[in-house]
């Protein structure tokens, strides 16, 4: 099993011989100067990304820190010039990397004077900054975007009813100028979403304005390289101190605040930008001229949210939109065990690169026989010993080897995965989703995905990926642990939705019989007269033809009553689309026709047109549906003159309401909590879990459910919002 | 041998099913009128001929059953059939005792409907012709003076001219010419005749 993956080691030591005995004749220079000091986030994210993109031995590698956040002004920057006019006298600088803006600026004034044409390239620069202007030739730029927009939509996503926005940002000229974009972006962004900018004010005056926000606020943290005492901050200090002590929700476009305990944003990845910066510089050193002021566009804006934070301000996990990363996600069996898994990962990672280097010195020394005897047994141990199924790949899509409950939970025997292209795993639908084999080697992360089984069968899986650096080439350590059991209970949740609706329907079958026999009735009827017409030659064409009319509505109608019992009978498939509230509740109202006759239930009904919402139509009858028979319950013992049943659709901003009030007996105050827990019931026969699948259904439609006791009278309103679907 | 007077009520919530139902009975050469509601109904009223209603059990403000009692309690003597889509055994034994004709489950087949809807006319009409009677005596009982009352309560009891007299301390012969007009008033040609109208009034005839 392990030949494959010892050889290619072999073979990467091998192919990276020669250009070690060649480094120092070739070795190239490379200077990356920063605008800020090292320990703001988006620099070691920066450098990091671009080393990696860079990563072989044939490039010197340097990084001077200009910092002038703190020492701004004309004679800080001279000074700066002075120095590195000093120190870097004595070598030939290939390519200059300027990080952001004061960096470029700082290049282009200085190039002429300290390094005069050589190559520039401008990383993570504001695209305002390069738009509309003609950069020396020479000069080349990969543009960055603070995309405030998506992560406002992804506030409001995550809290449908905020209706205020505070902007918070520095006085530092990057604050100033992230902040007015900020400020921009949530002009008019969405109808209802005041917004309110802070700044020019200390740290700690932040945290008292934060303090004071009311519930349907959120916070958008822009940025603080500087406060307004003129106090240096660093971005994950202040992100942590804001997030411990705000009441609502922070978000933000820096990865590091989300680390930190920020809830998300559209994160900005310095990291991606540092790795787009290296296939520029790649190519600069490779003597190819610089395509213009922008070499390569913005890289994307990933939407990461951190789950913990979810928990601490009670957003629903289920409004989290599908495409977003997650930090401290947790799950089940693989929470349990992540701290271990990942722990031995970072073992095998080490061990992985021991191993790399140790072959590429025993390959020098032309003992390569030894070197390989070593490697397999330390990678033997260390994969096989895992709990988890893991698999290593190499550049070319190949998996090099595979341990134990790999092969097992992949269905292949023992040994039968190595050698095997990666593809073979993965289901052809998903492949392109996936992005090829080189795609595994991209970053560390975390996706879902299904894998095929040897027998074409397909598990639902959750794949870690972990390039592993040997300094020579890459492969990619693949952990996959079986997300089956999630499935399954995600299977269980809607096993039980339909038995609750079957429950449900069975409460009202008498009615149902009485909503069918009324066409039945009529069908009947018409068509007797007509045959008795017929017999005594009394009816003329036109009564028949009214008759067979009459008929076939009927007919349709009988239909429509099935059709919404089989809709309600369904089970499984919960596809979204979009769907007219109003309808929903003439639906289910239809069905419950002959019920509210039978209980003396009088309904009113103020249903607005063109309320559309994204949700699975059998899921939102159930929930009206559910909240109509808890409405006829709760009414039950009042007289019959007392019952009635208001029914209210109504658009809200980005919302819309549906709204079920009741004149029944109500609920104890101390009880409105609860309603919609598990097993809560008042029912002698009832589950109690009618209004808590109610809850995970519109959860899961990014909504939210509520009761309110009514302002006049008796009675519970039970209030539905859900997100208003556009377009 | 149907009456030409007789007309069916049809009272359904359910327009579709009214309409239908007026064919049918049309089609078996009956007059009908339909009412979306018992008091679109009571508000039709009164009504005179002979006929009967035709029923639904569920229905919006005043149900079937409610309707019903209300119709005996204001003395509206129309035989009434009960069509319902949801026929559950009380509701059905409680209509039969108050009276109805039948309790039919839709759909329901023509000939039973129709069955049960010529029994409601007929059990109407004897029922409106046994009141037509009986208002007829009692018409005729308001003409009679006290004393020719008196007189005719002993005749009915059989008794004989002279025990009247002696029980009324009046002449025999005035007691003839009571019993005379009484038979006349009463239009009646026999004391048989007398008693069965009498019966018919409801007057006390045993002693």
């Amino acid at each position: 099993m392990l030949r494959a993956a010892v050889s290619l080691l072999l073979v990467l030591a091998g192919a990276a011989g020669p250009a070690l005995a060649q480094a120092p004749a070739a070795a190239r220079t490379v200077l990356v100067l920063s605008s800020e000091r090292s320990d703001l986030p988006s620099v070691p994210d920066f450098d990091r990304g671009l080393r990696q993109g860079l990563a072989g031995p044939d490039i010197d590698y340097f990084i001077e820190y200009l910092d002038f956040g703190r020492f701004p002004g004309g004679a800080q920057a001279q000074a700066m010039a002075r120095y590195l006019r000093e120190r870097y006298a004595g070598r030939t600088v290939d390519v200059l990397v300027a990080f952001q803006e004061s960096a470029l600026e700082f290049v282009l004034a200085q190039r002429g004077a300290l390094f005069p044409g050589v190559p520039v390239v401008g990383a993570g620069v504001e695209r305002q900054s390069v738009d509309g202007r003609t950069l020396p030739s020479g000069v080349t730029t990969i543009p960055v975007i603070y995309d405030y927009r998506r992560t406002l939509e992804l506030a409001l996503r995550l809290q449908p009813k905020a209706s205020e926005v505070l902007i918070v940002h520095g006085v530092a000229d990057y604050d100033r100028r992230r902040g007015e974009e900020a400020r921009q972006a949530a002009a008019g962004f969405a109808p209802g979403l005041a917004s309110r900018v802070l700044t020019g004010v200390p740290l700690a005056g932040v945290e008292e304005a934060v303090q004071r926000l009311p519930g349907n606020a959120f916070v958008l943290l822009v940025s603080m390289v500087r406060d307004a005492e003129g106090k240096a901050l660093v971005g994950q200090d202040y992100a942590a101190r804001l997030s411990a002590v705000s009441p609502v929700p922070i978000y933000g476009t820096f990865g590091s605040h989300v680390e930190r305990g920020t809830l998300g944003g559209a994160i900005t990845d310095f990291g991606e930008i540092g790795r787009a910066t290296a296939t520029v510089v790649a190519a600069a050193l490779a003597g190819k001229p610089a395509p213009g002021s922008i070499a390569v566009e913005v890289p994307e804006t990933p939407l990461r949210v951190n789950w913990r934070a979810l928990e601490k301000w009670n957003i629903p996990p289920q409004r989290v939109p599908a495409e977003a990363q997650t930090l401290f996600r947790e799950l089940g069996v693989w929470e349990a065990h992540r701290d271990f898994v990942l722990a031995t990962l970072a073992a095998v990672l080490v061990q992985a690169a021991l191993i790399a280097g140790l072959v590429v010195q025993l390959r020098r020394r032309q003992s390569a026989e030894a070197a390989a005897r070593q490697a397999e047994a330390t990678l033997r141990l260390a994969v096989d010993a895992l709990p988890i199924a893991v698999i290593m790949v190499n550049q070319g899509g190949v998996i090099v080897f595979a341990n134990p409950p790999a092969d097992k939970l992949l269905g292949y025997g023992e040994g039968g995965l190595a050698g095997r292209p990666l593809d073979r795993l993965i289901p052809e639908r998903l492949r392109s989703a996936f992005g090829g084999p080189g795609d595994v080697f991209m970053t560390a992360s975390k996706r879902e995905l299904a894998a095929r089984r040897k027998d074409g069968s397909e598990i639902p899986v959750e794949i870690v990926l972990n390039p592993i650096e040997s300094g020579i080439q890459r492969l990619a350590l693949v952990a996959i642990v079986d997300q089956s059991a999630r499935h399954e209970l995600q299977r269980k949740q809607q096993e039980l939705e339909h038995i609750t609706r079957v429950a449900t329907m069975g409460q009202i079958a008498a009615s149902l019989a009485h909503e069918l026999s009324q066409p039945l009735a009529a069908i009947l009827a018409n068509s007797q007269a007509g045959l008795r017409f017929l017999k005594s030659g009394k009816g003329d064409l036109e009564e028949l033809r009214a008759i067979l009319q009459d008929v076939v509505e009927d007919d349709k109608r009988a239909g429509e009553v099935v059709d919404a019992l089989r809709s309600m009978l369904r089970r499984g498939k919960t596809e979204s689309a979009r769907l007219d509230a109003a309808l929903v509740v003439r639906d289910v109202l239809a069905l419950l026709h002959s019920e509210l006759i039978a209980q003396q239930v009088e309904v009113t009904t103020a249903l607005a047109p063109g309320c559309l919402t994204l949700a699975n139509k059998t899921q939102m009858e159930q929930v009206v549906l559910n909240l109509v028979m808890n409405a006829l319950d709760a009414m039950r013992p009042r007289p019959a003159d007392e019952r009635w049943l208001h029914i209210e659709v109504a658009r809200g901003e980005r919302t819309v309401r549906i709204e079920v009030r009741d004149s029944g007996v109500g609920i104890p105050p101390d009880e409105l909590g609860k309603v919609f827990d598990a097993f809560w019931t008042t029912k002698s026969s009832g589950m109690g879990m009618g209004l808590a699948i109610c809850r995970s259904i519109v959860g899961g439609c990014g909504g939210d459910i509520e009761v309110t006791p009514n302002r006049q009278g008796p009675g519970v309103t039970f209030a539905v919002t859900l997100p208003c679907a556009t377009g | 041998m149907n009456p030409p007077m007789a007309r069916v009520f049809i009272i359904d919530d359910d327009p579709r099913v009214r309409r239908a139902l007026g064919r049918l009975f049309r089609s078996a050469g009956r007059e009908t009128e339909a009412f979306a509601s018992a008091r679109d109904f009571l508000a039709r009223l009164p009504y005179d001929g002979s006929g009967c209603v035709v029923l639904d059990v569920n229905m919006p403000e005043m149900t079937g059953p409610q309707l019903h009692e209300l119709m005996a309690q204001q003395g509206i003597g129309l035989s009434i059939v009960f069509l319902t889509g949801q026929g559950d055994v009380p509701t059905g034994v409680q209509a039969m005792k108050r009276g109805a004709v039948d309790f039919l489950t839709k759909p329901v087949d023509d000939e039973t409907l129709l069955r049960a809807v010529e029994e409601a006319i007929a059990r109407h009409a004897a029922t409106n012709a046994r009141r037509k009677a009986r208002e007829a005596v009692a018409a005729r009982l308001a003409l009679l003076s006290e004393r020719e009352r008196q007189v005719m309560h002993h005749v009915i009891r059989g008794r004989l001219n002279k025990q009247i007299a002696a029980e009324l301390q009046i002449a025999l012969k005035t007691v003839k010419v009571h019993r005379g007009r009484v038979m006349e008033k009463m239009a009646c040609a026999s004391v048989a005749e007398l008693v069965q109208a009498c019966q018919l009034a409801g007057v006390e005839i045993t002693q």
